[in-house]
């Protein structure tokens, strides 16, 4: 299998406008944090690469406008994601609150395989601030709920967690990735289905 | 390097606008981009770039389209985009592996149609300035030029946002004086770039307004909206330029947005940049440039919705300088409050025709501005709240806002900022806000008094002085008086109408937050106010308001008790609160109840009895009778008649300060009302009530002047054998076994209190009754109540017979 091949890697963030996606995208690609707030207007991303194990991988993370009137061309970039990382803000009991609408949209609007396994990382940013009112339990408790989904508390600000949180994002983007590409491992010469839809990670079957 | 005419083929007809068809083409188109993806991928693995080159020129021929609408378009952008990354992420291993062709930019450039070979030339040129194989600062300035070859808008738009995604990471970011970034170009490089890129696309973006049919104006304008945030992402990188700091945004960034927005002379295109601006750059840089922004506001088309761009900024710096974990601050020389409301009053000046709710929206911004920004400057919202109020009296004085208009629900929101603010004290100190709250019609106005009341409610605010008392009924006079502009004002005060129930529980509510801590002769006066408010509302609203101010009357007297050493007035202070109490429930004796007043009454008894003051018998004395003379009253109900008068003789026995006399009378008075009740079983029990009167009951001492129980008996004996007597008449067998256990309840209580004329042998033929009447009864599920009671009674009486006191004592099993 492509094994050499160089593995690009989609992933989305999403939650409420002001949890700080932007911040913890470029905490995470370029260590850089700022107490500048600008709102991010459509969607738009950035490339790291990683090593994951043996594996270099590049990520390309996807951060999203939080207010929906921003997406005037609607979310169709989220079709083909590995992973979608969900975030709230620590201080913000209405955008704990909001996870389970973006979680449900996401899974909507993106249509992925076995949407049942499809993984999420939440992330509960700012937990540099003292006016917390979301319980770390409380954050945990509901992932669980969801099938065990991956909780970390993050700061965007002091970078506390975010290469750890990405990292598993990777590496649970990874594992999905390998599973639907052995899913799809069919021999060359290949036939292209005419009216099925082909899988976007396909690979090549070399 | 020949190209597939994969698109053109479906150019020709004009078919593509219905919404099947839309599908239809877009699965279409994705399915070719697929393929062709496919055979580029393969290719490249098989390092033949020049056939990766081809398929890829292909695939990117699905871009050509026309038909697709802007939102099929993306969703086909984002495929295509995607796919090209993978020749992207090809072509840049191949130079970190030293093994990059060095002439593809060249190459490509012989592509057939143009938009292939655009999209081409830009992620070769991406891939070569980060290989340093080309000069950044001219392929850059190259590309920007070079995409002004598409001119069609949908393509053109999506080509350069394309070329905005991929220039992202090579803009220069660096400072102009320095010698060595020369080559690569810097800051002031990357300002052209960009700018240009945003002229270009805002051109095409406007020129969409005007090309093809009239008719189809409202769903080009749809399109048009959709297609904004490509044209808003070269302000988001303008944004992501660390070189662009205040200085370079006030001198050179914004004047050159604005110079294109305002001269583009497009509604659609200048309201949507602007709110951009707001959002994509730091509030700091507003701060620093709110003359330049606002002054562009008012050069704009008159067919911009202007409200929604001041909204826009004034909210975003109101959450600025509130916003939690940050001391963030407005700098002092920026004069927020003055600048926008002038700002304000000379757009709704030059706009004659802006609709009211639009007027209010804009004020509704500002208050919030001023009262979130500036909270201990009262003036700022009283002059808001003054000007709102002026701007409607211009356009028609003396007339309320309608009900259920769009202004009405605007001003309503207006009305609710201070409340979610401040605390009703501070509210209190805005006093334009009563007159704010008079500009609205009947229902609004009742919304916001409610809204007030519950924001008290919530927050526990006390409300310490009869003065802000005053002030409050004032502002919440909707929900306390009469309204003269609500027609079913008098059909809807009944207590079976739960809205007006709701309501005047939480008037009544409100009462609970008057308190005037430390200070009894203040909370006196606010008594005395909430009586003169309350006493204009009518019978219906007393029912709700009167018991609150009453209890809390009574209340007022123990505390004066407490200070009575202080204040040597306390006498005379309680006295006048008992007049006051005993007049307010006169009033409410004129209700259809009598449980009401007749309760009051008698918590005006106890009160009085346990302040003890001088005069204290005759208060107690008069509420007292007063209570009895409603209970006689009382006629029909006879449940409602046996429950009063368990009241009168609860009470009774707990009032102390009656001497002999009055108190003989009393308790004769009850015990004889009780045998004259309707029902045996009511007779029996109300009987047994009494006797407590005759035996722990306290009446004064006329010699010692103390309190002593009555000890009676006679007396106690002659009710409990006419309450027997009364048992033995009962038809309904398990009623009167009932009784019978409650009977000798009652003679183990005497029994044990060493009541001479009980003992043991009283006790056994009891219950010897009880036993041999209970074993007549069934045991059906009903009566199991019964049989539990009876148990409990014999499993107490057991484990007292070890006692010595209760020798003799004989149970049968």
């Amino acid at each position: 299998m492509a094994s050499r091949k160089k593995i690009l890697l989609k992933i989305i963030i999403l939650g409420d406008s002001g949890v700080g996606k932007t911040s913890l995208m470029n905490q995470f690609v370029n260590r850089k944090f700022s107490n500048q707030y600008k709102a991010t207007i459509g969607a738009d991303f950035l490339t790291k690469e990683l090593q994951i194990d043996d594996r270099l991988v590049t990520m390309q993370i996807w951060d999203t406008a939080g207010q929906e009137r921003f997406q005037s061309l609607g979310v169709a970039f989220y079709r083909g994601a590995d992973c979608c990382v969900l975030v709230m803000d620590v201080t913000s009991p209405t955008s704990f609150k909001s996870l389970e609408s973006w979680k449900d949209e996401f899974l909507i609007q993106a249509g992925p395989r076995d949407p049942e396994n499809f993984p999420f990382v939440v992330l509960g940013n700012k937990i540099d601030l003292e006016n917390r009112m979301i319980s770390m339990r409380k954050a945990q408790s509901w992932c669980q709920e969801k099938n065990n989904i991956p909780y970390y508390e993050t700061s965007a600000k002091e970078g506390i967690n975010v290469e750890k949180a990405f990292e598993t994002v990777a590496r649970n983007a990874l594992a999905r990735e390998k599973e639907i590409d052995q899913q799809t491992d069919f021999p060359m010469p290949i036939r292209i289905p005419q009216q099925e839809e082909l899988p976007k990670q396909d690979g090549c079957a070399c | 390097m020949s190209m597939q005419k994969t698109a053109d083929s479906n150019r020709s007809s004009n078919a593509g606008l219905s919404m099947d068809n839309q599908e239809k083409l877009l699965a279409d188109a994705l399915q070719n981009v697929r393929q062709h993806a496919f055979a580029m991928k393969r290719v490249l693995d098989q390092q033949s770039v020049m056939e990766g080159l081809k398929h890829a020129a292909n695939m990117l021929g699905e871009l050509r389209t026309s038909l697709l609408s802007p939102k099929n378009y993306y969703e086909l952008h984002v495929v295509v985009v995607e796919e090209l990354h993978h020749l992207e992420l090809y072509l840049a291993d191949e130079f970190e592996h030293g093994r990059g062709s060095h002439d593809l930019y060249e190459v490509v450039q012989y592509a057939g149609n143009i938009v292939p070979r655009l999209y081409l030339l830009i992620t070769i040129g991406h891939v070569y300035i980060r290989a340093n194989e080309l000069p950044r600062r001219e392929v850059l300035r190259d590309l920007v030029e070079m995409c002004r070859g598409v001119q069609h808008p949908l393509r053109g738009l999506f080509l350069r946002n394309y070329l905005l995604q991929c220039v992202k990471s090579l803009l220069p970011d660096t400072e102009e004086d320095n010698q060595e970034e020369s080559k690569t170009g810097t800051i002031l490089d990357s300002l052209d770039f960009i700018l240009l890129n945003f002229s270009e696309m805002n051109k095409l973006w406007v020129r969409m307004q005007y090309q093809g049919h009239t008719r189809d104006l409202q769903r080009r304008e749809q399109e048009r909206r959709e297609l904004r945030i490509l044209v808003g992402t070269n302000l988001v990188r303008l944004s992501e330029l660390e070189c662009v700091n205040v200085e370079r945004y006030k001198t050179i960034v914004l004047p050159k947005i604005m110079e294109q927005v305002v001269s583009c002379r497009d509604p659609i295109a200048q309201e949507y940049l602007m709110e951009c601006i707001i959002q994509v750059f730091p509030d700091e840089y507003h701060l620093n440039t709110l003359n330049e922004f606002l002054k562009a506001c008012r050069e704009l088309s008159s067919n911009v919705n202007i409200r929604n761009i001041l909204i826009s900024l004034i909210d975003r710096l109101t959450a600025y300088s509130t916003r939690e974990g940050t001391q963030q601050n407005i700098p002092e020389n920026v004069e927020l409050f003055e600048i926008f409301s002038e700002q304000i009053a000379e757009v709704i000046k030059s706009r004659i025709n802006m609709p009211s709710e639009d007027i209010v929206a804009l004020q509704s911004a500002l208050l919030n501005l001023s009262l979130k920004c500036y909270r201990d400057q009262y003036e700022y919202g009283n002059k808001v709240l003054e000007n709102t109020r002026k701007i409607f009296d211009n356009i028609a004085s003396d007339t309320q806002v309608p009900t259920g208009t769009q202004t009405a629900k605007e001003l309503v929101k207006m009305l609710k900022i201070p409340i979610d603010c401040y605390d009703i004290l501070d509210v209190l100190k805005l006093n334009h806000y009563k007159l704010g709250l008079q500009l609205l019609s009947y229902r609004e106005r009742h919304t916001v008094c409610m809204y007030i009341i519950n924001g008290i409610l919530d927050k526990e605010t006390i409300i310490p002085t009869a003065e802000q008392v005053t002030q409050l009924f004032e502002l919440l006079s909707t929900l306390i008086v009469d309204q003269a502009d609500n027609p079913s004002e008098a059909s809807r005060q009944t207590i079976t109408n739960e809205d007006f129930v709701e309501e005047q529980n939480l008037v009544a509510r409100l009462y609970n937050n008057f308190q005037a801590v430390n200070d009894p002769d203040q909370q006196y006066h606010i008594i005395k106010i909430c009586q003169e408010t309350f006493k204009n509302g009518g019978l219906e609203r007393m029912r709700f308001t009167y018991p609150p101010i009453i209890m809390q009357a009574y209340a007022l007297t123990f505390r004066y008790k407490t200070i009575c050493e202080q204040d040597e007035k306390w006498e005379k202070k309680c006295q006048k609160l008992f007049q006051l109490c005993n007049q307010l429930v006169n009033t409410l004796t004129k209700l259809e109840t009598n449980d009401l007043p007749l309760r009051l009454y008698l918590q005006g008894a106890l009160a009085a009895s346990e302040i003890g003051s001088e005069n204290a018998e005759t208060i107690a004395y008069e509420f007292f009778s007063q209570a009895y003379t409603l209970y006689e009253e009382q006629a029909g109900d006879t449940r409602a008649q046996c429950a009063s008068l368990t009241l009168l003789i609860g009470t009774l026995e707990k009032v102390t300060c009656f001497g002999e006399e009055n108190h003989s009378t009393l308790r004769q008075s009850l015990t004889q009302a009780a045998t004259r009740l309707v029902k045996r079983p009511d007779q029996v029990r109300t009987l047994l009530l009494c006797t407590h009167l005759f035996w722990s009951a306290q009446r004064v001492n006329e010699s010692t002047q103390k309190s002593e129980q009555v000890r009676d008996g006679e007396k106690v004996l002659a009710c409990l054998k006419k309450a027997t007597k009364l048992t033995t008449q009962i038809m309904d067998q398990s009623v009167q076994v009932q009784l019978y256990n409650e009977l000798l309840n009652c003679y183990i209580y005497y029994f044990n209190q060493n009541h001479p004329d009980i003992d043991i042998t009283v006790l056994n033929s009891l219950i010897e009754k009880l036993q041999s009447e209970t074993s007549k009864i069934s045991s059906n599920e009903s009566d199991e109540f019964i049989h539990n009671q009876i148990k409990k009674t014999f499993d107490y009486l057991r484990q007292q017979s070890q006692v010595e006191k209760f020798q003799g004592l004989q149970i049968n099993n």
